[in-house]
């Protein structure tokens, strides 16, 4: 890796660019190389906005919640007839949703699992992802050991999304000492540190657990010390990101910069993607019971809270307003990360960056009045009987991995979804929490 | 961190703009549903509000229950943070990790020569307890994601005090460079980082760490990654509680671990020379040597921001400046910021100026303008200095404009909400959880000319089964129905009166009747069960919840309750408990 590296450098390159091509040596190699974004999106949709139907049209009901996706129709898998795992219920199902299990208990979110299999860092975002003191239960929805406090301003995510990469400025003179055996040093008298600590709280169970917790996660970032992203990092620097680069000191939680923070968010994980400095992504968009207003700069223009009255509205027009709502941020999602990920893939040019990757939109609850989170055949919703179900999209084709392109009847447990995430990236699992998971045969290629 | 507002927030919705005869909708069959299945089901609530109890391991992140299921009234359940024993009791042994707040503290206070250049810590938001604090003790766990900010403020850190012009600064023996210099550092800076001199071993350890990265680089980037080392080693991330052996299963904590108890609870910042000091010397087992250190500390700048932080947790009112007021334009800035620091100035001026108790808290006449809220709220001096003003409406703590905006919604008042705040932050009462479908209040507005009428309708309306629950919180709430959703007074609501009578539930299933919001606050003065809330909450914050424990200074709180101590000598005075040096 050293020689490789003074090889690079000799030749010309940056040494932020030739430490990473020395990575190579020790890169994952033969498959392709796959990404995962989850975008957790809180409140459910209006039902009679969002079912494609048996004909898969994307603009079939109503305002069409899911019809900003048509360029990649054939990318996606909407899945019809989810029901949360676990008995998981109402907003309090958030903590499940990438758990697989009421309040997370004992499992991570799938987000870490596949990162940890793939030796890569698992990278969480957040657009208002909290109330402004802190998590709270009803934010709670990446687990890595513990409740993830995602990085709320995409200025600050840049660094970790790029590591590796500079800002394109000359380098320095200097020469570049490998810092990361040091690290690892550091890493290792602090391990032995906490397993000396443990053995003075014996007896205390919540001190044992805790140091427990901590002793892993040393041991995760010993681990995983190597970096975040594929292995191969196709961009000589950081691209231009203007919509994250806006938010550089300013506060991502007033009101009239949600959208900005959004975009910048997005844009970033896209580009850190393209380039192959980051590789799992989960963005979390609000949290469950977030009174967010829609009338931010750039928004869908509605002067109502997210929850409340929009995703609590039992009569026509006021679902008609949350729809619009949803499908903005669907939209948001089209124009800011998808749009970029359709492209060849730098690592793998026979194919783009989106044949290459899975996207998980997902939320906690079905339909945001009735708060179920279990596939009912029968909901009344305006009057009449409709088929509800907790609402997943795919898009992406995984690395090959998914067949794509359709309305799948999937009438499983939410885990066998998180499953095929796991399974789409190379990291296959047959079990979550204790609890067998596969992935539904029609979701394969 | 009002778990108040969390409970209902949403599921109260306000009258969205317009006037209440605009907002008229058809009742639904679902909303319909939804009141029975409230009225079967009952009032679900969660565990003891807030505090795990002493015989489990102590969890800021309770499941939620479902509770009774039976058709019965709802039953008041207090929080077990309010109960009082005959005794003072102490909690278990435990690890503290230092908060966001402290570990910023600490590095500016150990390493003042960087604080020019150093961006602060990369801690994320410290997780709130079921009580709503950002310290609790069993809510601070080191996971990945903490992992991974500690090492990176370590880094940050340890690459500006070994840059070059910094260096020679912290460590005027590093032009020499060696392995006695870098023992130096290690003495110095490990004793200030761990609050206590490293042993034998653990200085070989750091030496040995220093000599490999030396090795193979040169001085400064030894030094850097032993320092690395030491702010990320468990022995500075946590402070123990954990204590040495004693008799009957009590462990008695160290003179080092009680002046790193002071220095966190009382200056929020690591122990300074003095307090170390003391601990060498054994000091710190007087009783009037330790009131003194609190004493010296809680009037420190930290100190004040250790007390103003319980305040902002209990209440949540900083949540403020992202709020919007349809009739203030641009409220989050030119209104919002002001309405936060009256509040500040108001605690400070009850507590630490007039020596204030609880009654003074709630009842104070007064409160503290600048000519921008002077002329918001329409009374006062109108100076451009910060000034004490005597209210022609209001009184106390509840009327402050903060806490009253952060009690309601964009264009309306909400009597849920202010009624929670009183049932779940004065009266410690358990949270309550909503029921999974809720009508908006548009479909139940019928004939209703004001806030409270709607609120009555769509939740008190017998028979409905929402009355189960709101008639506990819902009636305290009116009686601030005179503050309308800006902290400002209304004399009536769209040309109606206003009706502002209500009365308070008590856990022992009685009511006192209210005349208007002046009754609440007098009445709560005679009400047991809010000194015995807010001392118990106090207690809880200042202990970091005790490891789950409960009654840490029963004598305390009497005195507190009683009228005979303020609350600054209240949480001076915790310094005496046994729980103070004690743990088992």
């Amino acid at each position: 890796m050293r020689r490789t590296f003074l090889k690079a450098v000799g030749l010309g390159l940056s040494a932020p660019l030739a430490y990473q091509m020395s990575r190579l040596a020790v890169a994952q190699t033969g498959d392709r190389p796959t990404r995962l974004f989850i975008m957790y999106l809180p409140h459910g949709v209006p039902i009679e906005h969002y079912d494609p139907g048996d004909g898969f049209n994307l603009d079939a009901s109503g305002v069409g919640i899911l019809s900003p996706l048509e360029p990649y129709k054939q990318y996606l898998n909407v899945l019809r007839g989810v029901s949360m795992n676990d008995g998981a219920d109402n907003h309090a199902a958030v903590r499940a949703m990438l758990t697989g299990f009421q309040d997370g208990k004992g499992v991570n979110s799938i987000d870490f699992t596949i990162a940890q299999a793939l030796n890569t860092r698992a990278h969480v975002l957040g657009v208002h992802p909290h109330r402004g003191w802190g998590l709270d239960d009803d934010s709670r929805v990446v687990k890595h050991g513990d409740w993830v406090t995602p990085t709320e301003n995409p200025a600050d995510a840049i660094d970790a999304l790029f590591e590796g990469l500079g800002t394109g400025a000359a380098p320095t003179p200097t020469p570049v000492v490998d810092e990361a055996k040091f690290r690892n040093a550091a890493l290792g008298l602090t391990e032995r540190e906490i397993e000396a600590m443990q053995r003075e709280v014996t007896g205390l169970t919540a001190e044992e657990n805790k140091l427990a917790l901590h002793l892993e996660a040393i041991r995760s970032l010993k681990a995983n010390s190597g970096g975040g992203g594929l292995g191969v990092i196709s961009c000589d620097a950081r691209p231009s990101l203007p919509s994250a680069e806006a938010m550089a000191g300013k506060d991502p939680f007033l009101h009239e910069h949600f959208g900005t923070v959004l975009d910048g968010h997005l844009e970033a994980a896209a580009h850190a993607f393209v380039c192959g400095t980051a590789r799992v992504v989960t963005l979390q968009t609000m949290y469950a019971n977030a009174q967010i207003l829609m009338n931010f700069p750039g928004g869908p223009g509605l002067g109502h809270n997210h929850h409340d009255p929009l995703s609590h509205s039992a009569d026509e027009a006021g679902r008609t307003q949350f729809a619009q709502v949803q499908k903005w941020f669907y939209s948001r999602l089209a124009e800011k990360f998808l749009a970029v990920l359709d492209q060849p893939d730098p690592a793998d040019p026979g194919h783009t960056v989106l044949d290459n990757s899975l996207v998980m939109v997902c939320t906690e609850i079905s339909d945001g009045q009735m708060h179920n989170s279990a596939a009912n055949p029968e909901t009344w919703i305006l009057g009449a009987p409709r088929a509800t179900y907790l609402p997943f999209v795919l898009i992406g084709g995984g690395g090959g991995y998914l067949k794509t392109g359709q309305f799948a009847h999937t009438p499983v447990m939410h885990t066998d979804i998180l499953a095929t995430l796991a399974a789409a990236m190379g990291a296959p699992v047959t079990e979550i929490g204790g609890q067998s998971v596969s992935v539904p045969e029609v979701l394969k290629a | 961190m009002s778990y108040g507002h969390i409970a209902v927030e949403g599921h109260v919705t306000s009258s969205s703009s317009g006037t209440l005869g605009a907002r008229r909708a058809r009742w639904g069959r679902s909303a319909v549903a939804a009141c029975l299945s409230v009225a079967l089901l009952g009032c679900s609530s969660e565990d003891p509000g807030g505090q795990s109890s002493p015989t489990a391991p102590g969890n800021g992140n309770q499941d939620t229950v479902q509770g009774s299921k039976d058709a019965t009234d709802a039953q008041v359940k207090p929080a077990a943070v309010r109960g009082r024993c005959e005794t003072s009791r102490v909690g278990p042994g435990l690890l503290r990790r230092l908060t966001r707040t402290e570990l910023q503290a600490t590095i500016q206070d150990v390493f003042p020569e960087i604080a020019a250049d150093w961006r602060g810590t990369r801690l994320s938001a410290d997780p709130a307890s079921t009580l709503g604090f950002s310290n609790d003790s069993s809510a601070l766990l080191v996971g990945v994601q903490t992992a991974g900010e500690i090492l990176r403020t370590a880094e940050d850190v340890a690459s500006l005090v070994t840059s070059e012009g910094v260096l020679p600064v912290v460590l005027p023996c590093a032009s020499a460079g060696g392995e006695a210099c870098a023992g130096e550092f290690v003495d110095q800076y490990g004793l200030r980082l761990f609050r206590r001199p490293l042993a034998a071993e653990e200085r070989g350890e750091y030496l040995s760490l220093f000599n490999s990265v030396a090795a193979e680089s040169d001085f400064a980037m030894g030094i850097k990654w032993t320092l690395v080392a030491l702010l990320q080693s468990p022995h500075a991330v946590y402070r123990s509680e954990l204590g040495t052996p004693g008799d009957g299963g009590r462990r008695e904590l160290t003179q080092h671990e009680i002046a790193t108890q002071l220095a966190y609870m009382y200056g929020g910042s690591t122990p300074d020379a003095t307090l170390l000091e003391l601990a060498a010397s054994g000091r710190l087992s007087d009783p009037a040597v330790r009131a003194e250190q609190a004493r010296r500390l809680i009037r420190s700048p930290r100190g004040l921001e250790v007390v103003q932080e319980f305040f902002r947790s209990w209440l949540g009112y900083e949540s403020i400046v992202y709020a919007q007021r349809d009739d203030v334009p641009n409220f989050s800035t030119t209104i919002a910021p002001d309405l936060v620091e009256e509040t500040r100035r108001f605690v400070s001026q009850v507590i630490f100026e007039e020596g204030g108790d609880l009654r003074d808290l709630l009842q104070a006449p007064y409160t503290m303008l600048n000519a921008n809220l002077a002329n918001y709220y329409g009374f006062g001096h109108g100076a451009d200095t910060w000034q004490r003003a005597e209210r022609p409406w209001g009184a106390g703590l509840l009327s402050q404009g903060s806490v009253l905006v952060s009690t309601a919604h964009e264009s309306a008042t909400s009597p849920t909400l202010r009624g929670l705040l009183v049932y779940r932050k004065l009266l410690c009462n358990d949270k309550i959880l909503p029921p999974a479908i809720v009508p908006t209040l548009e479909q139940s507005a019928g004939e209703a000319q004001t806030t409270r009428e709607l609120f009555e309708v769509a939740h008190l309306t017998k028979g409905a089964g929402c009355d189960n629950c709101h008639r506990l919180f819902d009636p305290p709430g009116f009686t601030f129905e005179h503050f309308d959703e800006t902290g400002r007074y209304r004399e009536q609501e769209n040309g109606h009166p206003i009706d502002p009578s209500g009365y308070l539930p008590l856990a022992d299933g009685s009511r006192v009747e209210l005349a208007n919001f002046d009754d609440l606050v007098a009445q709560m003065d005679e009400v047991p069960q809010v000194s015995d809330c807010v001392s118990g909450l106090m207690m809880a914050y200042m202990f970091s919840g005790g490891g789950g424990q409960v009654c840490l200074a029963e004598d305390e709180r009497a005195a507190l309750a009683s009228g005979e101590i303020g609350i600054e000598e209240y949480l001076v005075r915790l310094t005496q408990a046994p729980h103070f040096t004690t743990r088992q």
